[in-house]
């Protein structure tokens, strides 16, 4: 029967339609921040930088890896609803469907594991429909894809019993892309089709990952550092490219730092502050200034019942948490054509939970969570939105792996 | 709550409000999202110009037309002869069959002629070598369709046979009408056909030989009136079959912009519209390469590309409510011409496959209160996202 809901379920996930947007407020600055996560995670509010275990993998915090035992391969989808409020308007509500992470661990001989992932920074999909009235009436419509994206591969490994060590080098993908489709009211005018593509090139930087682990209680920490990319724009349409440098973004170091602490036999608590030091400085723009991104996490698990003779109920894992994320850009007010009329804040705030189930083997799993949060302020930006995000993370694991090289 | 969640990706949902509400949200700078600009722009030059006095074209044209008068050139390289060896030959008649064109269905006579030298295709002109020699007479009486004979003087099979002995002499052949109204025959269908009988099983047979023209084309006078350059009317196809010459200055068009119309505007100001009758005429536009002037009367004078920058059925680029003609100019040539402005020596424009050969278009010139036009309408290109 599980069996049968996990293949619904994988169903689902695999004929998901493309995603339009996670947030109306992507269409500007670098898009919505992306936790990567998954689901048992991102139940606790995304508080995993002190994750440890034979399964209990973090993506933020790359020593977490370092108790994998077999070939774990992990992946997370996110369906979500949106409501969508602003003034002019009436409220809607929508949905998509997003990806934030995938990643697989091998583990390695010498206490070695090393993973390789996929994680979503940021996601500026968009898509809007305007009527403009510049020269000759036309009707714009854009479509709007891409963000920051890493791919990541991590090592890790366990020092002494009490040290978990573990790094990240991570390429900087992505890009942003968006499709300008203009129709006029003349129909002496021709449609016209333009792109605009933001790109940069592929650079690498490092994370580095420490756990300290002492009985139940586990203190984790993350650094990751900074690195400049420089920025090429192409406009183009039929006949004509405009290609230009437009300056530097520069990714800014951050870090993340959290502990796991028990509350009795079967409940811990976690907490998680995570920080990435946009600036001024990380990218020079009259549409969007930054600040420092930072999100506080925090939840409460209580863990799976292992006991003989405990109902299904009382087996199951069940998670509670929240956080608040305050994004890093700092965008045009409500009706300002630019940063210069001042700029206003998003700050995304969300109560999570969550639970699973746990193959027999230990091995594998389903983890579900569910976020209810808010973010926007309908009088500085012009709408605000609350949405419901389903978290489901499929991890599966190849046990013959097992005792290969961890007698 | 979970059960709802997981099923949302399956079905649709609206984003009116959502697309509404994030127009508002795409901030691109003071710019907003660009802006359309739309200008015309009228001549500098224009004149319109005859393909010259020798036509390799479509049809074949003997006649006259108040100024205009043609005749029609045939040669053939090579003749057929009937065996004379057969049991009773002999010769009846040698003709010349000609297909007739219905495009101009005047009747009258037709005489041919014998050519008193050759010429060379590259620079024959109107009048043509000389042709003294009376070959043969008909009357065209152009009912329909079909082929339309004239047959040749008696002894012409002497003639015949000579030729084919010494094919230099006959260089080749004139065909043309003294008087008024114009007829017209179908290039490459022409033949010299000689008829004969002779004996078979002791009855007398008829029988035929056809030998093919090789080359036809037809001569006629010069324009006139010839343009001046400062007409207020251009001739735009005609029995003449001219052609515009039409130089537009463009230089304010960016680079970074789409092209949303590029439109030559031609205004009708004679009588002559566009109607269907001339379902099959295609206007075509090509560039022009070359340094002119407004007091050109020649194609030859011009250098024009072999391609064509556009090609419209003339009856899709008419608008009767305007009375103008209508042709979209590929977006490229302005962008090439905008950045570079040597490079635009303006449009050639030309009628080709007219149905009616005698209707021309009379187009407003520079000089008129219509003078052609080009419409140009382009957007600046996507303001940047950050």
């Amino acid at each position: 029967m599980r069996a049968r809901a996990l293949a619904f379920l994988l169903a689902l996930a695999l004929t998901q339609g493309p995603a339009h947007a996670n947030s109306i407020l992507s269409i500007g600055g670098l898009g919505e921040p992306q936790l990567e996560e998954p689901a048992r995670l991102r139940a606790l509010g995304g508080a995993g930088v002190a994750e440890h275990g034979t399964r209990e993998i973090s993506m933020v915090n790359p020593a977490s890896l370092a108790d994998v035992e077999r070939i774990l391969l992990e992946v997370t989808v996110l369906p979500a609803l949106r409501r969508v409020s602003a003034a002019s308007v009436p409220v809607e509500t929508v949905h998509e469907t997003t990806f934030p992470s995938a990643r697989a661990v091998i583990a390695l001989p010498g206490g070695l594991a090393l993973g390789a992932s996929y994680v979503a920074g940021t996601d500026a999909e968009f898509s809007v429909v305007r009527n403009e009235n510049a020269g000759a009436p036309s009707t714009v419509t854009v479509e709007g894809d891409g963000g920051i994206n890493f791919l990541r591969v991590s090592l890790a490994r366990r020092i002494v019993p009490a040290l978990r060590l573990g790094v990240d080098w991570e390429a900087i993908a992505g890009s942003y892309h968006e499709s300008w489709v203009r129709t006029f009211s003349d129909s002496g005018l021709a449609m016209e089709r333009d792109s605009l593509a933001v790109r940069y090139p592929k650079k690498g930087r490092w994370r580095f990952g420490a756990q300290l682990v002492k009985e139940d209680w586990t203190v984790g920490a993350v650094f990751e550092t900074s690195q400049r990319l420089p920025l090429d724009v192409t406009r183009a349409t039929v006949g004509a490219s405009d290609r230009f440098s437009a300056g530097q973004l520069t990714l800014p170091s951050g870090f993340a730092a959290g502990a796991s602490a028990p509350l009795g036999a079967r409940y811990r608590v976690v907490a998680q502050y995570r920080r990435a030091n946009w600036s001024r400085s990380s990218l020079q723009s009259d549409l969007v200034d930054f600040r420092a991104q930072q999100r506080f996490s925090v939840g409460l698990e209580r863990k799976r019942g292992t006991e003989e003779g405990m109902s299904f109920r009382g087996r199951l894992p069940l998670r509670i948490g929240g956080y608040i994320l305050q994004w890093p850009d700092l965008l045009p007010r409500a009706g300002a054509s630019d940063v210069s009329g001042g700029t206003a804040a998003v700050d995304e705030r969300a109560v999570t939970l969550g639970a699973g189930l746990v193959t027999k083997d230990n091995g594998g799993g389903l983890d579900v969570s569910l976020e209810l949060g808010s973010r926007g302020d309908r009088g500085d930006l012009g709408v605000s939105e609350r949405f419901a995000r389903l978290g489901i993370s499929f991890l599966v694991s190849d046990e013959t792996w097992k005792g290969t090289f961890r007698k | 709550m979970l059960a709802v969640l997981s099923a949302i990706p399956i079905v649709g949902c609206s984003r009116k409000a959502e697309r509404l509400v994030g127009s508002a949200r795409l901030i691109r700078g003071p710019g907003g999202l660009g802006t359309t600009v739309r200008f015309i722009r009228n001549p500098d030059r224009d004149t319109y110009v005859e393909p010259g006095t020798a036509d390799f074209g479509g049809v074949l044209i003997i006649g006259r037309d108040t100024t205009f008068e043609a005749r029609t050139f045939l040669a053939v390289a090579s003749w057929k002869l009937p065996d004379t060896t057969l049991a009773g030959f002999s010769p009846v008649t040698v003709s010349l069959e000609l297909k007739r064109d219905t495009t101009l269905l005047d009747p009258g006579a037709v005489s041919l002629f014998l050519a008193a030298s050759a010429w060379d295709t590259t620079t024959v002109a109107w009048p043509g070598p000389l042709h003294p020699t009376f070959l043969g007479s008909a009357a065209d009486d152009r009912p329909a369709a079909g082929y339309f004979s004239i047959p040749l003087v008696p002894g012409a099979f002497d003639l015949v046979k000579q030729w084919a002995h010494d094919p230099s002499a006959a260089p080749g052949f004139a065909l043309e009408r003294t008087g008024d109204s114009l007829l017209a025959y179908v290039p490459g269908a022409a033949v010299f056909r000689v008829r004969y009988s002779h004996l078979v099983s002791g009855n007398a047979v008829l029988d035929s030989v056809d030998t093919p023209v090789t080359q036809d084309f037809y001569l006629h006078t010069p324009i006139a009136p010839a343009p001046t350059g400062a007409d207020t009317s251009l001739m735009l196809g005609g029995l003449f079959n001219t052609a515009l010459a039409v130089h537009l200055q463009l230089d304010s068009i960016p680079a970074a912009v789409s092209i949303d119309e590029a439109t030559l505007v031609l205004n009708i100001v004679g009588a002559e519209v566009p109607d269907a009758g001339d379902v099959a005429s295609i206007v075509q536009v090509r560039r022009i390469r070359n340094v002119w002037g407004e007091s050109i009367t020649e194609k030859s004078t011009l250098t024009i590309d072999d391609a064509t920058a556009a090609s419209v059925l003339l009856n899709s680029a008419y608008a009767s409510a305007d009375q103008r003609l209508t042709i979209a100019i590929p977006g490229a040539l302005l962008r090439e011409w905008a950045a570079t402005s040597t490079s635009n020596e303006g449009l050639y424009v030309s009628l080709i496959h007219p149905v009616n050969r005698i209707k021309k278009f009379q187009i407003g010139s520079r000089e008129s209160s219509r003078p052609p036009e080009i419409h140009v309408t382009y957007t600046g290109l996507p303001p940047v996202r950050f």
